[in-house]
Order: C-alpha cells, then structure tokens, then sequence
C-alpha cells in the first residue's frame, strides 16, 4: 500500500465511522445485543458455510448487499431493514424457530437507527465467525487426529532411529547433507547441560575426549544421566516456566507463599519418576477430584494456585474473574498450546476459539475454590491427625471456652467492621447463611474471609481482657502439653461441592449459560455432569478430555515442548501456539510419529528423551563444512542439518557457576531459599516484583507470564553483571581456591586446571600463554590500587565479606573484651540485602539474643522489623532490662558507610532514662571525586547503660548463635571495627569517621580493640589481645591472581554456550 | 508504508507469529547496525522524540490541584448524593461526607487555566500544559493502578509503556539505556520492577534503574580491587577466547552480538557517569531546578538529569516522585499535599523551562500525573481515597498544544464524564505523539497479536491543535 492512498483511505474512514467517543459505546453495544442475537438466532443458515436465500449476515457487505428479498440493512434506517420487518414476524418470519423477543428486536433496530456499527479488523470489516467453521478451520493441521506415519524407508548409512529416518527424508529432498557427528566431549557437555542443566564432571569429560568412540556406552550413559535427581530439577524448572511458577502474589505486597514450593518439588518427582504425562496433567487439574487421598495429587492442584492475587482488593468479584481468566488463559496455552485469552471479549479472530468456547472451558474452573487448609497428607494421617487434634483441644476445654467467649465479641466487631467496608452486594452475600451461597457467592466469601482475616489478625483487645486473654492462653499452654506436630501445609483447590457454579458467556446472564467442555471444533465440546467425591468431576472430565488418545494437541503440544528443549527449537517453533498464528511443523510427520508413539509407550517422556538423545540428529555436530550452502537453502536450520549452539539460561549459568567454584549444594526439594543460597537456582525464591537481578538480566523468568521459550538478549546490564558484579567475582573467588588447592603451583598446570575446570577442556598454546601472563601480572601486585585507592576500594579489598560462602561470624575466643560502662564503636560497613523477615542484620555484638542475658548488639533491622527496615539500632540489656535503642539513621543497601555509637549514661540524678546513645552515619560515596553527603547523627535516650557484665564474646557479623541455628547475621562487608571502653567524644568520632578511615588514625585514638579483616594478624590495632576466629577466607596473592584468570573463564562464551 | 522499510521490516518480522524471533533475525543479520534496540523511524513525522513521565505515585488530589469543583464546596458534609454511580473504594468509605478542598484557585497564563496555589511555579507554565482531566483507570489499589498506567493492566505481566515506545521506536544513543527509570526514594516503588519490566517481550526492551546518585547503573563500575590495567588484561584474555570460539563457529553471528554487548557495557562505563556528572552545569541551572533548597534538591535533581538524558537521546525516561505511594493521602491530605507539592512544584516547572530555553520542549513530551487521582468523599475525616474513575493529568511539549483543558469530570469530579480518555487512550496518545501509530506497533506472543492498548486505545489527536 503506498502512502497516497492509505491517506485517503484514513481519511475515508474519518468520515465513515462515528466520532471516537460514540466508537466504544457503539462497540460495546454491538458486542452486547448484536453479535449474540446473529451468532445465535442466524448464522447457521446464513454464515460461512450455508447462505439461505443467498443472505449472509456474518460480513458487512452481505448484510448491506442482502439476499434474494433485497438489502437485510440500511443504515439508520430500520424501516426500510429487512432484517427489523423480519425479526417482528412482518413478512419474512425469522429465526424460523420462533419469534425474537421484543427487547432483542427493538435493540436490533436501535443499532441499524444508530448506523448498524460493525467491527473492524486490520482497517476492513470484520467477518463473524458464527457457530459454524470454516473449512479451513476445520481441516487446519493441529486440530487433524494424530496420525501413525510409517517411518520413511530410506537406505541409509547415517540414521540411527527413526527419528533420523524422518529428519533425513526431508534433508534428502532439500540437497543438504547433516552435519557430522560431534566429537564424544562435546556430546557429553550437550548431555548434562541438557539434562541436568549442570556441566559433567570433569572427569566424564576427560575420559570421553579421550574415547574416541563413546557410541557403546551412550545409551547407558543416558540412561544414568535420566537417573540423576539433577533431571528432574532442570527439566521441572522448563514446566515452572510455562505454568508461570512463582512464590508470591504479584501485587504490592507480593507476598510470599511459604509452602507454594511443595508444588515445584512435585513436578520435579514427577520428571525424575517419569511419570506418565496424562496422569501429570490430570493431577494438576484435578488432583483433589482423581486421587483426594494421595497427599501428592493434592499438591498438584498448586498448578491451580499459581495466580497473581491481591490480598486487600475491595473489588472481590472483578478479581476472581480476574482469577479464573488467569486459570482459563494459562490452562489454554500449557496443554493445548492454543492462545485462548482472545476468545475472552470475543470468538477468536485468528482460531477456531468462539467465545462459548472460552467460558465453556472456563466453567471446569467455575466451582474451584482455594484451599489453604488442606494439608499435604493422606487421608489416614489427616484422620489421625485430627483425632490427635481433638485430644489435644479437649484438655482445659472448659479454659478454651472461657478464652473463646471473651474473645468472640472483639472479633464479630472486627469483622463487621471489615465486612462493611465491602460494597452493598457482597455485604448481603456475608450475610447470608453458608449452606445457603451458591458456589460463586463461597468464591467471593472466601476472598472477603481471608481480607477480614487479616483485618481481625491486627485486632487490639482492651487491656483488661487482653490480660485476661494472656493468662488463659498461658494456662491452656500449661495444661494441654504440646499440640500434635501439625501436617504439612499445602495451597491447593477443590470445588466447593458438587453443583456446578452456572456460567455465562462474557458473564451476560442474558445469555444462555454454558457447560463446562472444552473446544466445540474437536467434539465432544461439552462434557457429560459426572459429579465425584464432593466434587463436580469438571476438572477431571477436562483433563480426560485433554489425554484422550483423541485429542490432537495434547501429545503433540508436550513431544514438541520436549524437542524445543533438546535442539532449541520446536518442530512447531511457537511452542504454545499451535493455532493459525503460529508456526507450521517442519517435520510434521515426524511429530505425528512421536506423538503417537509417546503415548504408546505409556506418556512416557523418559522414552521421549531416549529417542531423541540417541538420534543421529541430536547428535550432530553444530559445525558443518557446507554451511553457508545449506544455509541458502534453509537459513533457520529447520530441517535439522546441524545442531544450533545455545546460550544457557540463567539457571544454567548459575548453577554452572556454583558447580565450577565448588559450592553448589546437592540437596534437593525443600522450601525455597534467600538469592544469596548456594543452592540451585531452581530452590531461590521466586518473587515476582523482586527477581534476582542476575537471573533476570540473563533472562530469567518472573512468574507473570507463561513463557514458553526463553528468550535470549544481549544488554549492557547482563555484561556489567557478569563483569562487574560481585556475585560472580564471589564465585571466581571460590573457584581460584579451588584450583590453587588441587594443582601444583606451577603456572601451566595452574592454568590447564582452570580451563578444564570451567570449560572442560585444554588451553590453546595462545590462550595459554595470555592466561599465564595474566597470573604473573595480577599476582606480582600490579592488582593492588595504589595511591589512588579510595575508600570503597579500600573497602572492598580489605573488609570482611559476610555472607554464606565467605565469613561466618568471627568471635573473640576466651579472652573477652570487657565492657562495663560507657564505651564506643567505630566501624565501616556495606550492607547487601536484609532479611526478609525481622531478623537483624548484626555488625557486632556480645550477645546471644536473649532479653534475659545482658549483653549489647549493633545491627540494622530487616524487612518486617517493628522499627522499619534499615534502622540502624542498639539492642541492649542492661540493668533496665530489654531495650530496642533505635536511631532512626537508615543506612542504604549497596552503599559503604563508616559509622559509631557512643554509649554513655548522663543525669545520673534522673530516675529514668539515664542510658544514651549518639549514632553517627556517613555515607562514603563510591565515586572519589564525589562530595561526601552530610554526615547523619542521632541522640537516643533509653533506660540505661548500666549493668553490663561482658561475659560474652565479642561477636562480629552476628551474635552468639544457639547450636546449628544460624541468624541475625550480617550481609556484606565489615572494616576496621574499634572498640572503646569509654564514650568518645563527638570531635573524635568525627575525624574517626573523616573519608580516609585507616588503621593508623583508629589506632592513635587507641581503642580496646581494633579488627581489620585483611590484617588478621594485627597490623596497628590489638586484635592480638583479642584475635578472632570463626575461619578466614584471607587470599593469597596466587589466589587473587586465579581469581582473575577464572573470572575471565566465567564469562567467556564458551562457558555460557552449548555447542 | 514502502517509505519507512527498516521499521516495517523489524514490524513486519515481529508479525511473523514467532515472538522471539524478530531478536534473533536480527541478530542473525548484522548483530552491531542492526540490533533490536537500534533507531527506527516513526509511522509519521512528529516533533517529539523523548518523553519524560513524571509519576507522582501514590495518587495525588486532582480535586485540590487542577480540577475545582464548587459543589464540592457546597455539599461538604454530606454523603454523595444518589445521582452519583457509587464506586467500590479500596477503604470502603464510600458513603463517608464530601471533603470541600481548601484551597485558593486562580486562573494563569494567557490561556485562563485553573490550577490551585498548591503548584505556583508549575502555574507559571500554564500557557504549556495542556490538561486532561478525564482520565479514567482500572486498578482501585496502588498495585493495580500503578500497573494500570505502566502498563495498561491492573494485573502483572504485559510490557511497559517505555518498552512498547522503545520497541517501536529503538534508541538513538546505544551508549546509554533507551529507557531510563529513576525515583527520589530508595523505597522500592509500587509492584517493583515489573513497572519497567517487558511483560513477554525480550529483555532488551526493558527499563534500566537509574540510581541519582554515585554510580548511576548498579555494577557500572569496575569492582574495586581490580586495577585498570588488570581490567584492560583480562578483557583483552576474554577477547581472545572469545574470538577463538566464535573462529571455530562461523556461522553463529549470535556469538558476534554477545561480543558486542560487552563492547557496549564499557563504553557507558564511561557515558553512563558522564550524563549523570552535574558538575558541568551552571549554578543558574542548578538554581532553576531548585537544586539549592533542601526540600526541592532531590526530585530537582532527577529531572535535571532527565533532562540530560533526553538531550543526549535517551527515549524514554521515566521519573518515580514518591516513590512507595508518597501521595498517598488517606488521611491529612493538607498536610501530606503540602510537602509534596512544595518538594515537584519548583523542579518540574524548572523542566519546562529550561527545556524551552534549550529547544527541547519541541522535541520532548512531558507528562504529569499519578496512578489515580482522590476522591470527593472524605476518609479518615481529613483525607481522600483513591480514584480511578475521574482525574487529572497533563502533557506538555512534544508538539502538544498547551494552555487547553481537555475532558470533564462531573460536578465533584468522581467520573470522568466529557472526552473521557482512559489509561489505553492516554498510552495511545503518547504513542501517538511520537510518531508511532499504535496499532502498527505489534509484538506477537502465544497466538495473540499484542499491542500496548490490549486493541481498546484510540489517540486523542485533538491534543495537538
């Protein structure tokens, strides 16, 4: 189209349709009256595929043209409208079946008096696609019964399966030749970082470079691999992808779900004990319904719970809409690869999707409801559990009922209160008996519940019955012993009982309602009622629908999702679009043929796995010596004639990472962990609106989308990460020690031991020679800054990092310092993150945390503290007991500080509130030619500083710690602590804080003690009257020198590719 | 449409139905001239290439800032009459008494428009603003309003409008972000990151933090015990193993690009820090963004360096004031309304200007406003919540035409009634502006030809004339 005539068209258009405002009101109007009543009451005698009387009603033009009888529409002029004369019964008497009923009619004639507005679609009108299909709808390739080709009989040298039968018939027909074979240690890296997502062992590298032929070991050797818990962790994190797994809830306060991970840690059972793939979906959709006793089939309906949910929206009923979209929507793409979200508003533009079809699949879900009070257990143990239970509550019953009765007026109040907060029409459904709410109506109670919950939780009692209150809950405490251990909590869904919830199409009860089914194109569209165990069985009957051997897109949607896995691409390359939009299958038969033969073999993906990892075609190598003519022919490679390198994902890269340096932890499942975890990536928590920024600047998912395929970008962000970012430097640290520990010292060694540990192979003599001057240059102390060190550097290069993998707390052993009254630190710190609770991030302490035990602590509060994050406060007990000293000071994450208190007691003649503490807080900024930000100070009074005994160690990055229970410890880094057993004075403190903190002028104000962490053995301080241990992570210069060299072999392509 | 064939090209690829693929193609191709973020030309010519969003998050009154309503005055007291819709209000205080604002109104500049004494210097500027107060949204919460104007959902997941503007318009200066995101608070802004996040799209469309100050990227700089000449060392080892990997495998250009990438990491080493260094502005410039006062050098900070990213190409730049829902005025609206105006007022009507003094108001759309706006009913006695269904926001240049009023609410300003512009109309018309027709601009995922307006959005054209 040129750029004259689009013009004119525009302008056509300007003067043709309605001004913009009227538009959407003219929309929503057609979509409401009009479209329903055609769809309905016309459009199967005159639509697409039969036009009676030569009218069509589905276009615009066959509606203004009309048939036999004349024009059916004249705009803004329903009396000269056939279509109006028709509906009334004047001369033509239409719908045949039975007159329209006044008010339909009278909207039909409103719209033609108003312009008969017509929707549009890509600047023309629209066609309705009516109850009927097209033919091509009906013959489109995805929606064809999967067929059982036979394999293609070619005399051939090169394949090895079948698979290579059907890859090579196409080849032939293009002229292109396969790629050879790859060399054995390459394939064995394709294999374990395609299985495990983790590289072999360098070993298994080693020995297979050196094979030569692995051919005979190949298929025990996948065999083995599948065997690796590994397999399920990697290839169960690809379904979290598309289920759009994530831990919290999305919205603001994207609050986390702690027992969300039992669902992760089922899917990835089910990878790692093959599970049949039609069990797999149908627990997931209606574990609850097929198996309510197997505590696994109930954590499977997490799938079911994976929505974004906002835990105080008002509008309860826009939101579980909203929520059952969300189930419809992803439910659509994951197992039919069908994007049915637009059928939604409308019958699908694009696919054979109507809209009845939507709600139709909609309504399985209708009569779920979410359940947090069904543990993960079987039936037996919940009994037991309940009878235990019972037992437990029947002990100080009668204190119980007391407890009860005095609580029960606060809480109705408080949950009145809330209740009429809601608006009129949920407020009548609150109000309303249980027995007697339809099931939508327990939906939305249930989402006003857990609100009023929360509102009640907050609930203050007057003082009197909270006294009360607290006595009684004491002496129930007493009297009834421990509770039984409680059962594993799980967040699944069942259906509120056994009548369906009644469902309407777009919620338009004009309409008539719609039963539950799945699409009308492969029929049967609705399902059969077959109610189960308290439950509607609509779930169940989707998810028979889904795995019969008749529907076509389940087998070929899952076998394809497979393949994308192996070789990057799909045979169909838009996994979760099988529709018109999407792609068309390279190989189709060969898909039809792994299909059908994936369900003959028991929907097993194992079975899968081992045709395709034994295949000449996954074999291949990813060079070809013909390339670019190949690549003229076929310039995707979609004919398979080589195998494509990839980039890892971001799971792949960090747990590489974390393998290569030696500190991946090999537990597997449990409850998920903060980003700074060793474990892998797959255990991190999943938070939404806060992703580990490494993993989402290498694309990462978050949760929110059902992602079908990785994506892979290229950004600045992703290289200043790897480059620059601590976490990876963390690791070259981790993996240089590694190194130096295992080799000789000798450079060469040195450096072949690097490369085959990240790469798994030799250096090339260039590469060799670079590497080694790298390890003489860094190591021979051109590392050090110099003179143009600034603070941060400093920092950085002589502070202890704290923080899991590096320093553990570092106590002074048997040899305390000891502080009675006033006294004084000095310190420089950097803090990483907080917890996500109220734990306290600890600098230094002597204490053990108990409000019983006098001691004192400086620390910074975390996420959930009374006191707001990052408070930078005094725990202290002293003779006045338990007191939080706040300053109010709030140090940012990320940004280097040197900091002090002066803990003093003044009016000694006041009663109260003798103790105070001075903070002072200055930021050091990381740019050296930066002004340094105003220094931060605050004065706190508190009971008093008196009474402390000092019988603790000094503690730094933590407390004294219970045994095997690590906490309150600090993240980041910590420099240059003095301790002073006296109040120094603000003039001291300032020139301690000024911008070149060094040892020299802490020591000339000649504190207790002073700890430098890259000085362990005491330059300018007394650390030897007070030495520390808790294991030092000091680097040697050999070790620095290697962390650079692994460093750069962090981040070379060639660790983060595949070939 | 022949006349803009590397844009189309890059549209076109995207419509192919294959959702990542228009990144790889075109890796494939040339990975350095032309990479997913490189400048495209518009649909149609228009003066503005930049935008700047100023969010004032957490909702602020539109009831007391641009929209006056006398019978608000006049039924103080009273509950909202019955010819009102009731909407479901995220406190549940619908039926509390109408709030009267209290503040003094004027009308300013040649053009009459009202705006109240809480933003004198923003009034300066009135012959600018071109106002719109019948914006309407969805999310009743932060969340889902926040979401709602970042990215045209209440729920999560879709791209941000930066992204959409980015997609479709690319980046003139691959030395820095396309699509830079700062805020005044370190608390974390409403929903996070997924505001500037790209929902299914790559990640090469998505908004980059911006931190004010220190180092403006996170991990810009070097690590710090690592020399210069160490650094230079080891990249020069990395370039060498890089280039043996990608020699043995010639014809994986994707290699080429990752290459590349880290070229462009470390030339905005050094321009990231160079256009966030205000020492090379004058004091009369500092001055006029009120960089002296205490209570206006934060958030005149940032839209000092707003300005300096959109004059060295950045295209979209999106600025957080009160960040964590600051404006947020359940209660003491006076008091909260106050402090926050007093903390933009001076810096934003410093933007006008000095971007009008550079020529850079032409070429730089300004939009101000919230995820909402507040309601006429009172809560907690002395403060408002929040309000989806009618408030204000204002665009000035860009080839905007200022000193208008567009739309109405109703006598109290609950709904937006006159030419109401909704969230997709409001993006529609952004996009609009800067040359991109928003339905062309299509990015396909799962089956579903996605554009930012969800296909409901129809640009206000009128803004410009």
């Amino acid at each position: 189209m040129t750029g004259p005539r689009l013009t004119t068209i525009v302008a056509l258009m300007t003067l043709l349709t309605p001004s913009r405002g009227d538009e959407a009101a003219q929309r929503k109007f057609f979509e409401q009256h009009v479209r329903p009543v055609l769809h309905k009451h016309c459009l199967k005698c005159h639509g697409q595929s039969r036009q009676k009387g030569r009218l069509r009603l589905d276009t615009q033009a066959g509606l203004l043209k009309g048939g036999e009888s004349g024009p059916a529409v004249v705009p803004g002029k329903p009396e000269e409208s056939l279509l109006i004369e028709a509906v009334r019964y004047e001369s033509l008497e239409m719908p045949p079946d039975g007159r329209l009923p006044e008010t339909q009619a009278s909207l039909l004639e409103e719209w033609i008096r108003s312009g008969a507005w017509w929707p549009s679609e890509d600047g023309k009108p629209a066609r309705l696609s009516g109850s009927a299909f097209t033919k091509e709808d009906r013959s489109f390739w995805s929606l064809q019964p999967i067929r059982q080709p036979k394999v293609p009989d070619l005399k051939s040298s090169w394949s090895q399966n079948a698979i290579d039968l059907f890859v090579e018939a196409r080849l032939r027909d293009a002229g292109i030749t396969p790629a050879p074979p790859a060399a054995p240690d390459v394939l064995v890296r394709r294999l374990f970082f395609g299985l495990h997502g983790l590289p072999p062992g360098t070993e298994e590298i080693m020995n297979a470079a050196t094979s030569g032929d692995i051919s005979q070991e190949w298929a025990q050797l996948v065999d083995r691999a599948l065997d690796n818990p590994a397999y399920g962790e990697h290839w169960g994190r690809y379904w979290l992808d598309v289920v759009r797994y994530a831990e919290s809830d999305g919205f603001r306060a994207d609050f986390y779900r702690p027992s969300a991970w039992r669902y992760r840690d089922y899917v990835v059972r089910a990878f790692n004990s093959d599970m049949p793939y039609d069990q797999f979906v149908t627990e997931q959709l209606a574990g609850d319904e097929v198996a309510p006793d197997r505590a696994d089939a109930l954590v499977a309906t997490g799938y079911l719970r994976t929505f974004l949910y906002e835990y105080n929206q008002r509008d309860a009923r826009t939101q579980w809409q909203d929520i059952l979209n969300q189930v419809t929507d992803v439910t659509g793409e994951v197992f039919m690869g069908i994007g049915v979200g637009c059928a939604r508003c409308h019958d699908h533009k694009f696919d054979p999707v109507l809209q009845d079809d939507y709600f139709r699949l909609q309504a399985c879900f209708a009569t779920m409801i979410p359940r947090d009070d069904v543990p993960a257990a079987s039936v037996v143990e919940r009994r037991e559990y309940q009878r235990a239970h019972q037992a437990w509550l029947s002990k100080a019953a009668d204190l119980r009922a007391e407890l009860q009765k005095l609580k029960a007026p606060h809480l109705a109040k408080a949950a009145k209160g809330a209740i009429e907060r809601f608006p009129a029409d949920i407020q009548e459904i609150m109000a309303k008996p249980k027995s007697e709410r339809v099931p939508l109506e327990q939906q939305l109670a249930d989402l006003v519940d857990r609100q009023i919950e929360f509102d009640v939780g907050r609930l203050k009692y007057p003082e009197a019955d909270q006294k009360r209150i607290d006595e009684l809950e004491k002496q129930i405490a007493m009297l009834s012993g421990k509770p039984p251990t409680p059962l594993p909590e799980a967040i699944t869904v069942t259906d509120t009982g056994t009548v369906p919830q009644i469902v309407y199409t777009a919620g338009d009860a004009t309409r008539e309602p719609v039963t539950a089914g799945g699409l009308t194109i492969l029929s049967p569209g609705t399902f059969a009622s077959e109610p189960r165990a308290g439950s509607t069985g609509q779930r169940t009957q989707l998810a028979r629908w889904l795995t019969s051997r008749d529907n076509p897109l389940t087998a070929r949607v899952i076998v394809n999702r497979v393949w994308q896995q192996h070789f990057g691409t799909g045979l169909v390359a838009t996994g979760s679009d099988f529709g018109t939009l999407g792609d068309r299958p390279s190989h189709p038969l060969l898909l039809d043929w792994l299909a059908s033969e994936f369900i003959q073999h028991g929907w097993s993906i194992k079975w899968l796995h081992r045709q395709i990892l034994t295949s000449a075609t996954w074999q291949m190598s990813s060079f070809h010596s013909n390339a670019e003519a190949a690549e003229k022919i076929d310039p995707d490679n979609r004919l398979r004639w080589r195998f494509d390198i990839r980039r890892m994902t971001a799971e792949q890269i960090r747990d590489s990472m974390l393998s290569v340096s030696g500190e991946l932890s090999s537990r597997v499942g449990g409850p998920s962990e903060e980003y700074s975890s060793m474990r892998r990536s797959l255990y991190l928590k999943a938070m939404r609106n806060s992703p580990e920024p490494l993993m989402r600047s290498l694309d990462g998912v978050d949760g929110l989308n059902s992602i079908p395929r990785r994506s892979t970008t290229t950004t600045p962000t992703q290289a200043l990460n790897l480059m620059n970012g601590e976490w990876v430097r963390d690791r070259a640290k981790a993996m240089a020690a590694t190194v130096v520990d295992e080799s000789s010292q000798d450079p060469p060694a040195l450096v072949r031991a690097a490369f085959a540990a990240a790469l798994g192979r030799m250096p090339q003599p260039d590469e060799a020679r670079a590497a080694e001057q790298l390890l003489a240059d860094a190591g021979a102390g051109k590392q050090s800054p110099g003179t143009s060190e600034n603070y941060v550097q400093f920092l950085n290069g002589s502070a202890g990092l704290f923080q899991e993998g590096a320093l553990p707390p570092q106590r002074t052993r048997g040899n305390e310092p000891s502080i009675k009254g006033p006294f004084s630190v000095v310190l420089a710190f950097r803090l990483s993150s907080l917890y996500p609770d109220a734990s306290v991030r600890t600098l230094v302490s002597q204490w053990n945390g108990s409000s019983g035990a006098k001691g004192w602590s400086l620390g910074v509060t975390s996420t959930r503290s009374a006191y707001q994050p990052r408070n930078f406060i005094l725990q202290f007990v002293g003779n006045g007991g338990y007191e939080v000293v706040a300053s109010n000071l709030r140090p940012e994450l990320n940004r280097t500080y040197v900091a002090a208190v002066v803990v003093s007691e003044t009016d000694p003649d006041e009663k109260s509130r003798t103790g105070q503490a001075v903070f002072f807080l200055q930021e050091i900024p990381d740019a050296v030619e930066q002004a340094l930000p105003k220094l931060q100070s605050a004065v706190v009074r508190f009971k008093t500083s008196a009474g402390l005994p000092g019988s603790f160690p000094l503690t730094i990055g933590g407390r004294v710690e219970p045994k095997n229970k690590a906490g309150h410890r600090w993240n980041g880094r910590i420099a240059q602590v003095g301790l002073f057993d006296r109040a120094v004075s603000e003039e001291q403190v300032q020139s301690l804080l000024s911008a070149k903190l060094n040892d020299k002028s802490v020591t000339s104000a000649e504190p207790l003690a002073f700890w430098s962490f890259a000085s362990m053995d005491g330059a300018g301080g007394s650390p030897a009257k007070y030495p520390l241990t808790g294991g030092a992570p000091v680097q040697s210069p050999l070790e620095r020198a290697m962390t650079e060299l692994c460093h750069v072999l962090l981040n070379s392509n060639e660790f983060i590719y595949i070939d | 449409m022949t006349a803009f064939p590397s844009r189309r090209e890059m549209l076109t690829t995207a419509g192919a139905g294959f959702g990542a693929l228009p990144l790889s193609a075109m890796l494939s191709q040339d990975a350095v001239a032309d990479n997913p973020v490189s400048s495209r030309l518009p649909h149609r010519r228009t003066p503005a290439t930049s935008v700047i969003f100023l969010f004032m998050e957490g909702g602020p009154s539109h009831l007391d800032l641009f929209d006056p309503k006398p019978l608000l005055r006049k039924l103080a007291g009273q509950s909202l009459p019955d010819s009102f819709d009731k909407p479901v209000t995220a406190m549940g205080e619908v039926n509390s008494p109408l709030l009267a604002d209290q503040r003094r109104w004027a009308q300013h500049g040649e053009s009459g428009l009202w705006i109240s004494d809480w933003l004198p210097e923003t009034a300066k500027c009135a012959d600018d603003l071109a106002v719109i107060r019948s914006c309407w949204s969805n999310g009743i919460n932060h969340a889902g309003g926040v979401s709602s104007m970042t990215t045209g959902s209440p729920i999560a997941g879709r791209p941000s409008l930066g992204s959409w503007v980015t997609y479709g318009l690319g980046s003139v200066n691959e030395n820095l972000p396309a699509f830079v995101v700062m805020q005044d608070t370190t608390t974390s802004v409403v929903n996070g990151v997924r505001n500037w996040g790209t929902g299914f799209m790559p990640a090469v469309y998505q908004g980059t933090r911006f931190n004010t100050t220190g180092n403006p990227i996170s991990n810009l700089a070097t690590p710090a015990d690592e020399s210069a000449a160490i650094r230079q060392q080891k990249l020069g080892l990395l370039s060498l193993l890089n280039r043996n990997h990608a020699a043995m495998r010639p014809q994986q250009s994707e290699l080429e690009a990752r290459i590349a990438g880290y070229e462009l990491a470390f030339r905005m080493q050094s321009s990231a820090p160079e256009a966030v260094d205000l020492t090379q502005e004058t004091e009369e410039t500092l001055n006029l963004y009120g960089m002296n006062e205490k209570v206006t050098a934060t958030f005149g900070r940032q839209c000092l360096l707003a300005r300096r990213l959109v004059e060295r190409g950045v295209r979209f730049v999106q600025l957080y004031h009160g960040a964590g829902s600051k404006w947020d005025s359940h209660s003491s609206i006076e008091k909260n309304h106050t402090f926050l105006c007093q903390q933009t007022d001076a810096c934003v009507a410093g933007l006008l200007k000095d971007l009008k003094q550079r020529g850079l108001l032409e070429t730089t759309l300004v939009v101000w406003g919230g995820e909402f706006g507040r309601t006429p009913m009172s809560e907690k006695g002395n403060g408002r919540d929040h309000n989806p269904t009618g408030f204000t926001m204002w665009m000035a240049g860009g080839g905007v035409k200022g000193g208008q009023v567009i739309g109405t609410t109703d006598e109290l300003g609950l709904h937006a009634v006159d030419d109401r512009l909704h969230v997709h109309d409001l993006h529609s018309t952004i996009m609009w502006l800067m040359g991109l027709d928003h339905r062309k601009v299509v990015y396909y995922d799962k089956g579903r030809p996605e554009r930012v307006d969800q296909n409901e959005g129809h640009p206000y054209t009128a803004i410009t004339s």
